[in-house]
């Protein structure tokens, strides 16, 4: 019993120690003066998590959001409200929908990558020669992909929102027939820029921290063998997925919940 | 002939989780000399090497470097320190996404303000050193591990430091690419006065370039003098190390229960 | 380094693409206009019931929308709903002092917004002025209790 208690007690240090070593990591490579080449590297690292990510995440803005319409369409013929069908496409996209598939698209497609390259990296000693160069790999490594990560994402995601919309006409007024004018106006009506457009963005910035940082995070602490980097490019997937929906749920809970 | 050590190790203890890798090395480094530092597979020579330059901390005892206590110093101070290190890695550890000019470039961009055709020239002189000017347009990908050894080199030399560590030079690599690299660490050595440390298992090359030879094992410094003076050593075990025998005081069997016992799994274990 | 202008030219493209998409989001999908506020002016109207008016619900003239619903607020001297205004300045001193104000529904189960029917009063509406005839939102609950309650007096 005792063992037990102990053993609790350990593995609540463990998560606390990681959750301090990753925090300071955060803090250390997030933190100071980009230079000229540092806006080069963020730059590369923005076409490589950002520009690349582009088509997977408009090909998924576009099925979702046309699925949304035909979804929506038959349950609200039902009432005879489908002159609502705009308004139900928007609001669940901006509110719901874009952050958090686009955030798990990125964590699929940018943060394995993220994980396993910096990861190998490591394996092969690079990170330990660039410091031995003298060159901090948090600045150097971490930061670009970092910011490049929390910048690409919210772009992503006004995308994934942008050609969801359009799928939604695609679908509802250009083949089930809805009127287009109802369309847009149910839309434009209901959609508050701040709190729906806003919020969506504020979630947004918070996922692309969070998956960004523990992909980055899971590959600099990583087990440099092969093993380590595979278990490590699921652990971000995995834990990036699960912090995702769960701080969806209290952001909602807090932006949308009548907590105000 | 040891005047003024230029890398001093005082009483040095590690341990990773319950295991005690060093426990109380002491060694010195005589300045523009080659030092190597030998010792069996797996007895923390790395280890060594990544406490003398900072990127672990040890338990006990002191690095000094030209009078500088490594692991005193802040995380500044230490990043200034490393320019006037170069090191090579076992792996090479070149950046995969540089090619072979670039990577040599990379210590001057970073701490210099050098003009484009001086960093060209610099870069090209290096690489004339190892002998591969010809390779510069090449991605590591493509270099043979040798050739991949030899660039990791010149990029260690690039800011022309006081300091070389090299970790298992030799390691893995062809007949020839051994003789290069014995030969470049020496003439390199000559040409630039810097003070090497050497770690590495391959006792016939270490010996032929070192100036003075430490053994480590068991986490302490069994021997140390000059190639000379070492293969006349008592101890058993550096004798047993220097010769290559497969058994002796260092065991060739990794600590296991009694064979007739195991074999016949009396206790009835997996 | 070496820089690659095409993939420069890639991410700033994509920057921009999220700007042009931010910008479709707040005109086209949340329905924003670049006015500024002298072109509106401000009336205020009190009704009993405004049912599920929101800010930022249409105001409406023959089905045109000329306004939104700015502010809702409970006047706590009447005991009911306090509802501000804002229409387009060409209206400005040209509503009559007798404009009637109505919650309407678009369809069965749409959305809420005030519909302004112009009455035949010489004196105009001003900037701040209130309206004073109001008809309250219908709630779907009372117009079947009057519905019921007119089937048993027949």
């Amino acid at each position: 019993m005792i063992g037990r208690i102990v053993r609790l007690g350990r593995s609540g240090c463990d998560v606390l120690e990681a959750l301090g070593r990753a925090g300071l990591f955060l803090a250390q490579s997030s933190v100071g003066m980009p230079s000229r080449e540092g806006c080069y590297l963020w730059l590369r690292q923005m076409h490589f998590v950002g520009v690349l990510s582009l088509a997977i995440v408009l090909v998924s803005g576009l099925f979702i959001g046309m699925v949304l319409a035909l979804q929506g369409y038959t349950i609200l013929v039902d009432f005879g409200a489908e002159q609502a069908l705009g308004q139900m496409v928007a609001l669940s996209l901006l509110r719901e929908l874009s952050p958090v598939v686009a955030a798990l698209l990125f964590a699929g497609r940018a943060g394995s990558a993220l994980t396993a390259e910096i990861g190998l990296m490591k394996a092969t000693e690079q990170l330990t020669s660039m410091e031995m160069i003298g060159v901090d790999p948090l600045r150097r490594v971490v930061a670009p992909r970092l910011w490049a990560g929390f910048v690409a994402l919210p772009v992503l995601t006004v995308g994934f929102s942008v050609v969801g919309v359009y799928g939604g006409y695609l679908v509802g007024v250009e083949w089930l027939g809805v009127f287009e004018g109802s369309y847009w106006s149910s839309m434009q009506s209901s959609v508050d820029f701040l709190a729906d457009v806003g919020n969506g963005m504020v979630k947004s910035l918070v996922f692309a921290l969070v998956v960004t940082w523990i992909a980055v995070f899971q590959g600099y602490d990583l087990v440099p063998t092969s093993e380590g980097i595979s278990r490590a490019t699921t652990r971000t997937v995995v834990y990036s997925s699960l912090a995702v929906l769960g701080l969806d749920f209290v952001l909602t809970a807090v932006m949308f919940g009548g907590f105000s | 002939m040891i005047d003024s050590p230029f890398v001093e190790v005082e009483n040095l203890r590690f341990s990773r989780g319950d295991k005690s890798i060093f426990d109380g090395v002491g060694m010195q480094v005589p300045r523009g000399r080659i030092t190597a530092i030998m010792g069996p597979s797996g007895t923390g020579k790395t280890t060594l090497l990544k406490l003398i330059g900072g990127q672990l901390t040890p338990d006990a005892g002191r690095v000094l470097i030209a009078g500088q206590d490594v692991h005193a110093l802040s995380r500044k101070a230490l990043f200034s320190l490393r320019r006037r290190m170069g090191m090579l890695f076992q792996s090479g550890a070149l950046f995969s996404d540089l090619s072979v000019f670039e990577n040599v470039a990379f210590p001057l961009r970073v701490h210099t303000d050098l003009p484009q055709a001086m960093i060209r020239d610099l870069v090209l002189m290096k690489l004339q050193a190892v002998g591969l000017r010809g390779a510069r347009e090449l991605m590591p990908a493509e270099l043979s591990g040798g050739m991949a050894r030899r660039v990791a080199l010149a990029r260690a030399i690039a800011l022309d430091p006081d300091l070389v560590l090299y970790d298992e030079p030799f390691v893995g690599q062809d007949p020839i690419s051994k003789g290069v690299l014995v030969q470049l660490i020496k003439r390199l050595n000559e040409a630039l006065g810097l003070t090497s440390i050497v770690v590495s298992h391959d006792i016939q090359e270490t010996l032929s370039i070192a100036d003075y030879v430490y053994v480590i094992a068991d986490g302490r410094v069994m021997a140390h003098g000059t190639p000379d003076s070492l293969d006349i050593d008592e101890d058993p075990r550096v004798s047993q190390f220097v010769h290559g025998e497969p058994d002796g005081p260092v065991p060739f069997h990794y600590p296991a229960p009694d064979y007739l016992h195991d074999i016949l799994n009396l206790e009835g274990r997996p | 380094m070496k820089r690659s202008k095409t993939m420069e030219l890639g991410v700033g493209l994509f920057m921009l693409a999220g700007i042009l998409g931010l910008l479709f989001l707040g005109l086209r999908v949340s329905g924003l206009t670049f006015t500024v506020p002298d072109d509106t002016f401000r009336l205020e109207a009190n009704f009993a019931n405004i049912g599920s008016l929101k800010p930022r619900s249409r105001v409406t003239m023959s089905g045109v929308t000329v306004g939104r619903v700015t502010a809702i607020d409970l006047d706590t001297e009447w005991y009911d709903a306090r509802v501000t205004l804002e229409l387009d300045a060409e209206l400005e001193g040209r509503l009559p002092r007798d404009t009637t104000a109505s919650v309407l529904t678009s369809g069965l189960l749409g959305e809420q917004y005030i519909g302004l029917s112009v009455g035949g009063d010489p004196e105009m509406l001003d900037d701040g002025d209130t309206i004073r005839d109001t008809q309250s939102a219908v709630v779907l609950e009372e117009l079947i209790q009057q519905f019921v309650s007119s089937m048993v007096n027949d």
